[in-house]
């Protein structure tokens, strides 16, 4: 029964340590708690399961997932630059993005390729969009993280666009 | 100024106090040990018949009262810290509602979840004396119904302010609370009941104690969060 609830931590304990999306290791951190509290429990300390499960499977969770969902800057590394996306004020593209951006009170960061270095500006992961097009159909693609959750809510946003077309990739896949 | 000087006074008195009651480590008797000590005379000496409450309520409530200040101070830091972003920005309120709704199940469930995370949080505190559980885990829960409520449209959000006012006075009304035992039992933090009474009547005490704790973990904690989630926005 012990030797169950220690392997399960210990495991659980591994698996955060290897995951990547913030997320879902949020939900990690919360089923840990829970297993730390059920072994206090276990070991007649009741009042401290108590504290352990209100902190660290419920308040804490919900402290990571509000700060989660606060992003502020809106980094897009573009690919493109034609009369669809550009810097300029007035093109479709731009102004679909700034939408976004401004119903979520983000700050809309562009970067674009050829002006900037990626990988020596900026920390992999601070990337939430690139923007390439397509040779196929001639649309253009929206590659997000699945990690980011503004993904939903930009496909929400953008989704009745036919010239756009949503990719979600895993973290370690957005450099390919 | 006054207030600073009362404060100072009962700071400096609280802390002349506890140096004048330090009991010399060679004088504790070794012989039985204090956790039996415990077991047997807990419910005796503080009418608690949780023990872990018996100790963290009467026979170091000195430190569980330093304890709950150590929360204010940290909600009074965040206070001071997030105060400048929130004034400096006036954006109008109208750009929520024009962004997209959140998921219908958390409404849902949040609406449903509320008023039953309150109840159990109050359960959690009144019965902290009798069951595990006591101000601190009962605020918290309390809290985290709070930071629920966050998902909850119509609910308007706290004003922190207010809130911190509570708290100081909560804090400052725990810490009266603990000296009026000085008056009737003759030592500070201490049950201010007498002895020979019902323990059932005692235990009002402990209850008091609970509720003031728990509110002020519960106030702390939200002025806290309450910040967080405005701060930026």
């Amino acid at each position: 029964m012990y030797l169950i609830l220690y392997g399960l931590i210990i495991f659980f304990i591994i698996i955060m340590l290897r995951e990547k999306e913030s997320l879902r290791l949020i939900i990690y951190f919360a089923i840990f708690s829970l297993l730390m509290s059920v072994l206090y429990f276990l070991y007649y300390a009741y009042d401290v399961a108590l504290a352990e499960i209100a902190i660290g499977s419920a308040l804490l969770p919900l402290f990571f997932i509000i700060a989660l969902g606060k992003q502020k800057n809106f980094v897009v590394v573009s690919r493109v630059e034609d009369e669809f996306f550009s810097e300029k004020e007035g093109c479709p593209g731009f102004r679909l993005l700034e939408r976004f951006t401004d119903s979520f009170d983000l700050t809309l960061d562009i970067f674009f390729e050829h002006h900037v270095q990626i990988k020596g500006a900026f920390r992999e992961r601070n990337v939430d969009l690139i923007i390439l097009k397509s040779h196929r159909d001639g649309k253009y693609v929206f590659v997000m993280k699945k990690s980011s959750i503004l993904h939903h809510k930009l496909r929400r946003v953008l989704q009745e666009d036919p010239r756009i077309r949503f990719e979600i990739v895993e973290e370690d896949e957005i450099y390919d | 100024m006054i207030k600073k000087l009362v404060l100072l006074l009962m700071f400096g008195f609280i802390f002349i106090y506890a140096l004048a009651a330090t009991v010399p480590l060679a004088d504790i008797s070794l012989e039985t040990s204090i956790g039996q000590t415990v077991i047997d005379r807990g419910y005796d000496d503080t009418a608690s018949k949780n023990l872990v409450a018996a100790i963290l309520l009467d026979y170091r409530l000195f430190d569980s009262i330093f304890e709950a200040g150590i929360l204010l101070i940290s909600a009074a830091g965040v206070l001071y810290m997030t105060q400048s972003s929130e004034y400096s920005k006036s954006v109008p309120r109208s750009k929520e509602a024009t962004a997209p709704k959140d998921s219908d199940t958390i409404l849902a469930v949040s609406r449903i979840l509320y008023p039953f995370m309150l109840l159990f949080g109050f359960y959690i505190i009144v019965f902290g004396d009798l069951s595990p559980g006591g101000g601190f885990q009962g605020g918290v829960i309390l809290a985290t119904a709070r930071l629920i409520s966050v998902y909850i449209p119509e609910k308007a959000s706290e004003n922190t302010d207010r809130l911190n006012r509570l708290e100081k006075i909560l804090f400052l009304s725990l810490l009266s609370l603990g000296l009026v035992s000085l008056v009737t039992q003759g030592a500070p933090f201490t049950n201010f009941l007498p002895r020979y009474l019902d323990p059932e009547i005692r235990r009002f005490f402990l209850v008091l104690l609970n509720l003031l704790i728990g509110l002020k973990v519960s106030s702390g904690l939200t002025i806290i969060f309450t910040r967080f989630v405005k701060e930026g926005r």
